[in-house]
């Protein structure tokens, strides 16, 4: 048993701290590398809540719902800022880029104090990885929200599809991880592999909207 | 592995496919700029990927076929909002609110999926999926209407023979053995009727010297009708309207680069 909650204060209180001392950009990626650790705790609690229901197995819990959850859960933030605040698209970006990670980093936190840091090559694949894998889910859904914001009549529409969309790509990089071989190592290889193919377009996108 | 690779062909093709249709959208993207729908086009066919490869991954893995309320219904869902914005995105003017065809699309979505529920057993998933279906079906519906490419006449024809297929399948339903397969193959000759329609019209404006508007909105409703037959099909009908649906999709990639084409 890893005492989560002791983790998250231990990271974040110098964070929290920093982004007093903090303006702009930079205070705003604090906060939401925060909110996006209190999130990954938070989505832990749902599925254990769900396990502990009796909903489903333990095995079963990471395959079939925590994409749901987790990836519902990091959109909860995001669509607060968009209604509440209102930023410019420049912010939800990084908004989502910060979240994206601090969900990541602290999902690979617990992880290493969970099943120990030995394995220096293992480790970092995997922590690469899952960080990866979050980012590119939160920046899919950010992505699919500002379209959203722009085809006006269809814009719940767009936003629950890409929703939907990072959910699927989510699953199915759980799945292919979830047992130790070539699915593992092909898991692993994907978000990397994303990363690389859109990169391009992805930038032109960027420069353009 | 080669019996799996035989039941699976039809999505291991499928998956290629969308490999290159992905890539020729990524290099289209690149190369002319970000535009709305394009960029839809691309989630959509994310969702697909993920979901074939998850099936096949899943089914290679487990040995079992899914489980409860899985990534393949959300993509489902996903698939469907994502096709109707694409669609909604590619007009200019908005598209206005008609109850007439609220209503049709309601009727339409709901037989099926309550259709789905009675072969299956799965009415919440089917429900849930079926109010989706029933906001592309709305979308698509007034997109033809926008477009004029539907007369009255056909337009009755698709009704009647809905209204059809709908008929035989819920008495299909209840009936066991031989009458079974007769009501089947009787609705599937309605269903590849409808395929038969739109391969026709989407050639037949493919191969014509001058772009039509309508073409867009003629191949997603092609590729949903053919969605709904496979869902109420047993094989052999299932895996022909598969293979058929594989095509669609590359004819949805040509109908948005010409679309594409119309908009710069």
């Amino acid at each position: 048993m890893i005492y989560s909650e002791n983790i998250l204060l231990c990271i974040a209180a110098p964070l929290l701290v920093a982004a007093i001392f903090l303006r702009g950009e930079s205070r705003r990626f604090a906060v939401f590398f925060t909110v996006g650790m209190c999130i990954c705790l938070l989505s832990a609690y749902i599925s254990g809540f769900l396990e502990f229901a009796g909903v489903m197995d333990a095995e079963k819990i990471p395959l079939y719902v925590s994409p749901v959850v987790e990836e519902s859960m990091k959109v909860l933030p995001l669509i607060f800022v968009l209604l509440v605040i209102r930023p410019p698209e420049e912010g939800l970006f990084l908004g989502s880029v910060a979240l994206g990670t601090g969900f990541a980093t602290f999902e690979n936190c617990c992880y290493i104090l969970t099943a120990g840091a030995e394995n220096l090559a293992y480790i970092l694949v995997r922590g690469l990885a899952v960080g990866v894998m979050h980012l590119v889910c939160v920046l899919m859904v950010i992505l699919g929200t500002i379209l959203a914001r722009r085809t006006r009549t269809f814009s719940l529409a767009a936003f629950v599809g890409s929703l939907a969309t990072a959910m699927c790509y989510h699953s199915l990089y759980n799945l292919l991880v979830s047992q130790p071989g070539v699915t593992a190592i092909i898991g692993y290889v994907m978000p990397l592999l994303t990363v690389l193919i859109l990169t391009v377009p992805y930038r032109r996108i960027r420069k353009e909207i | 592995m080669n019996a799996f690779i035989l039941g699976n062909l039809n999505n291991i093709v499928q998956i290629g496919v969308l490999l290159y249709i992905s890539y020729r959208n990524l290099g289209n993207l690149q190369r002319r700029g970000p535009w709305v729908p394009a960029v839809l086009f691309m989630f959509i066919l994310v969702t697909m990927l993920a979901t074939g490869f998850y099936w096949v991954t899943h089914v290679l893995m487990t040995g079992e076929y899914l489980y409860g309320f899985s990534a393949m219904d959300i993509g489902e869902i996903g698939i469907f909002l994502l096709l109707a914005a694409m669609l909604g995105a590619s007009f200019e003017e908005p598209l206005s609110r008609d109850l007439t065809a609220l209503a049709a699309a309601l009727l339409f979505s709901f037989g099926n999926a309550a259709l789905w529920g009675a072969w299956k057993g799965a009415w919440a998933r089917d429900m849930i999926a079926g109010l989706f279906l029933a906001f592309l079906v709305y979308t698509l519906i007034r997109g033809l209407n926008r477009t004029e490419s539907l007369s009255r006449k056909e337009w009755s024809a698709f009704g009647i023979g809905s209204a059809g297929i709908f008929l035989l399948q819920t008495v299909a339903v209840q009936m066991e053995g031989t009458v079974v397969k007769i009501l089947d193959f009787a609705s599937s000759v309605i269903w590849f009727a409808g395929i038969l329609f739109f391969l026709i019209r989407i050639i037949r404006i493919l191969r014509g010297d001058r772009p039509d508007e309508g073409l867009l909105s003629l191949v997603v409703t092609g590729y949903t009708w053919i969605i709904c037959t496979m869902y109420l099909s047993g094989d052999p009908y299932y895996t022909i309207a598969d293979l058929i649906n594989t095509v669609m999709l590359v004819l949805i990639m040509v109908a948005l680069e010409q679309k594409w084409g119309e908009a710069v």
